[in-house]
């Protein structure tokens, strides 16, 4: 039977609006999960350790130790990464990776979430749909716990600082391309779906002049505040201009820059080291208040800060005073 | 002269514009994106490069570098310079040697045997630029590759045009968007005028065509956690009022009716009357949106800078209201 033509084009309307979503780089979050960490540092949870790099990456490379799994917590393919791991007082985390590695025990874990489309899939990845074990270490996947704070039971705050051996990216080209970074957002009753370009840019160098008080974050699971979230204007190395106005710094408690934060005078800058991650408080603040559609905007990220330099270029903790004279991409 | 209804007819004028222009990128965007026309014409400025080697494009885009770029089943609609020299260094070394191998990718390119095949030769007299900043061979062929880039970003910004011309001639004609019988409708209607104008207020303040706009705004200092939505509400490309505006400006119904009681001689005349309309209006919304906005916000400028129009000169046809309160487009800075 033929489909009247009134019938017929709705149909091809409907077809073609949504087929370039289908074949995007999408990941598809429940918002209760946005919900509950959005205004978080870290994520507990359990994590089956399918596959692990045997050695860490060479300190040139970043010296991160990969490990890719799955957590019913998360729902999503994932990989988890220890920073330094190299470092002496890794050797037991690292171990007890190796150790679960490929039985599918699963053991607690905590550390920054971090959703970013840095391996993206061709395939949408849903939330909460059928992980299968990752096949290698590096599996797609948008969300990670980067870097590890604790996992089973061996707890390395202190690997959070710079990676010596490492050249980070600079200032100027990596928030250069992050704020080039665009979002199709579609916001349905239970679920955000985020559309994106791939991108990369991890471990940036930086400098951060404080913009107003650092906040405590939510608390997690066990009611302690995981961190504390500060706005600061980002400036760039090259040009002394502000790169970005207002962008949330998060600072994993317990940490060196945590430590270091906590001593830092008003309006101080700071010499860090950090990795990108979608903002969810920006898409959750969104979300409440726009209700269902799809939008187009800027990708919405803030920095989890992993490390503090030194005026020696070290991982001690360097504040300046705020009387650094900078100028403002308007000329301002 | 200000508040003069002229001047709003003006800004109806601009503002009918932008929306039609709107829709034509919107519909631009949608078919750029089912076609994927980006990554055709990076195919093809890629085929430029490597000149009569098809089996060498097949090797590239399969590699593990530029295939991680690519979505669904069509290729990459970008690649970055640096993935496409490291692939190609890759490639041409082969898989004995390592792609940053200098002699192994000189005697791959033909530096050492030259000249048996147009790639060949073009990538030999890419690795012997001598200029100061091209210190590595990888430099050297990312420098090649963006040139090449700069050509396939003029293809696509003149390919995007006849979209544009075409798609604004199919929008006009669709919904009979004629500039004169708009004009006439705004100078003798008060009331439509009056909300056109309204309305386009609104458009003026909302951000710019094409400019990426954040989704909130951190704007007090001491609370990172409070962040205040920017435009919540804007899912549509066009917003209730302005689809009403549009209806009342643009319809076949009033031309139908007419013209089914018309002669064949003032029929002609009528038809071609519309042609002309239809001719400008194309040409009008060819021009894009930001164009459109850009000169809404200077017209919206120049009313906000007079009398209010009570104070105005007494010209008929009366004129609408008094004030508005357009500013220019927000410019958000934060993520």
């Amino acid at each position: 039977m033929r489909m009247p033509i009134v019938k017929a084009v709705p149909v091809l309307l409907l077809f073609f609006v949504l087929t370039p979503f289908a074949s995007a780089q999408t990941l598809i979050l429940q918002q209760q999960f946005i919900a509950k960490y959005h205004n978080r540092a870290t994520i507990e949870a359990t994590f089956i350790v399918d596959h692990a790099h045997p050695q860490p990456n060479s300190p040139s490379q970043d010296g991160d130790l990969h490990a890719a799994g799955r957590s019913s917590a998360v729902g999503l393919p994932m990989v988890s990464e220890v920073m330094n791991a190299a470092g002496a007082t890794q050797k037991a985390i690292v171990n007890a990776i190796h150790a679960n590695e490929g039985t599918g025990k699963a053991a607690p874990i905590a550390g920054a979430w971090r959703i970013w489309f840095e391996h993206p899939s061709k395939a949408p990845q849903k939330q909460g749909a059928n992980v299968p074990p990752a096949a290698n270490t590096d599996p797609n996947h948008c969300f990670e716990i980067h870097p590890i704070t604790s996992y089973a039971g061996q707890a390395v705050p202190d690997s959070l600082q710079p990676i010596n051996g490492y050249t980070p990216k600079d200032p100027d080209t990596a928030f250069g391309e992050y704020e080039k970074l665009s979002t199709t957002i579609q916001i349905a009753a239970n679920t955000v779906t985020l559309t994106s370009k791939q991108i990369g840019y991890n471990y940036v160098r930086f400098t951060a002049q404080l913009a107003g008080k650092p906040d405590n974050l939510d608390p997690n699971d066990e009611g302690q505040t995981d961190g504390q979230v500060v706005l600061a204007n980002i400036i760039g190395d090259t040009s002394d201009t502000v790169l970005v106005n207002n962008l949330r710094l998060i600072f994993v408690a317990s940490t060196l820059p945590a430590k270091a934060l906590q001593s830092a005078p008003a309006g101080a800058t700071m010499q860090l080291l950090g990795i990108p991650r979608v903002d969810l408080n920006a898409i959750w603040t969104f979300v409440q208040q726009s209700g269902t559609g799809t939008v187009t905007r800027k990708l919405p990220y803030e920095m989890i800060v992993v490390g503090v330099f030194g005026s020696d270029g070290t991982g001690n903790a360097s504040t300046n005073n705020p009387k650094h004279n900078t100028r403002h991409r308007d000329g301002s | 002269m200000f508040g003069l209804p002229i001047l709003e007819v003006a800004i109806g004028l601009c503002f009918i514009y932008l929306l039609l222009a709107l829709i034509c990128s919107t519909i631009n965007e949608t078919i750029a994106g089912i076609t994927s026309r980006r990554a055709k014409l990076l195919e093809q400025g890629i085929n430029s490069l490597l000149g009569d080697n098809p089996g060498l494009k097949q090797k590239l885009f399969a590699h593990p570098l530029i295939a991680s770029l690519a979505s669904g089943s069509s290729g990459p609609s970008y690649i970055p310079s640096s993935k496409f020299a490291l692939a190609l260094m890759d490639v041409v070394t082969g898989p004995e040697k390592a792609p940053n191998d200098g002699a192994a990718l000189r005697a791959a390119s033909g530096v050492t045997t030259p000249g048996k095949h147009n790639f060949q030769q073009t990538l030999c007299a890419v690795l012997v630029d001598e200029r100061t900043h091209l210190h590595s061979d990888q430099a050297k062929i990312e420098d090649w590759y963006n040139d090449a880039m700069a050509r396939v970003s003029g293809w696509y910004k003149r390919n995007t045009l006849v979209w544009i011309w075409a798609l604004a001639a199919v929008v006009t004609l669709a919904l009979n968007a004629d500039t004169f019988t708009i004009f006439r409708v705004l100078w003798t209607n008060q009331g439509v005028r009056s909300a056109v104008v309204e309305s386009a207020k609104a458009r003026a303040q909302a951000p710019r065509p094409e400019e990426l706009v954040p989704l909130v705004e951190y704007s007090e200092q001491d609370k990172p956690k409070e962040a205040a939505s920017v435009n919540p509400q804007s899912h549509a490309v066009l917003t209730d009022s302005e689809r009403a505006e549009l209806n009342q400006l643009t319809s076949w119904k009033t031309d139908i009716g007419k013209w089914q009681k018309m002669d064949t001689g003032p029929l002609v005349g009528d038809i071609l009357l519309h042609l002309l309309g239809w001719l400008f209006t194309i040409a009008a919304v060819s021009l894009g949106a930001p164009f459109w906005f850009d000169m809404l916000n200077k017209f919206m400028n120049v009313r906000n800078s007079g009398p209010p129009t009570g104070q105005a000169s007494n010209s008929t046809p009366p004129s609408g209201p008094s004030s508005n309160t357009a500013a220019p487009a927000a410019t958000p800075t934060n993520a």
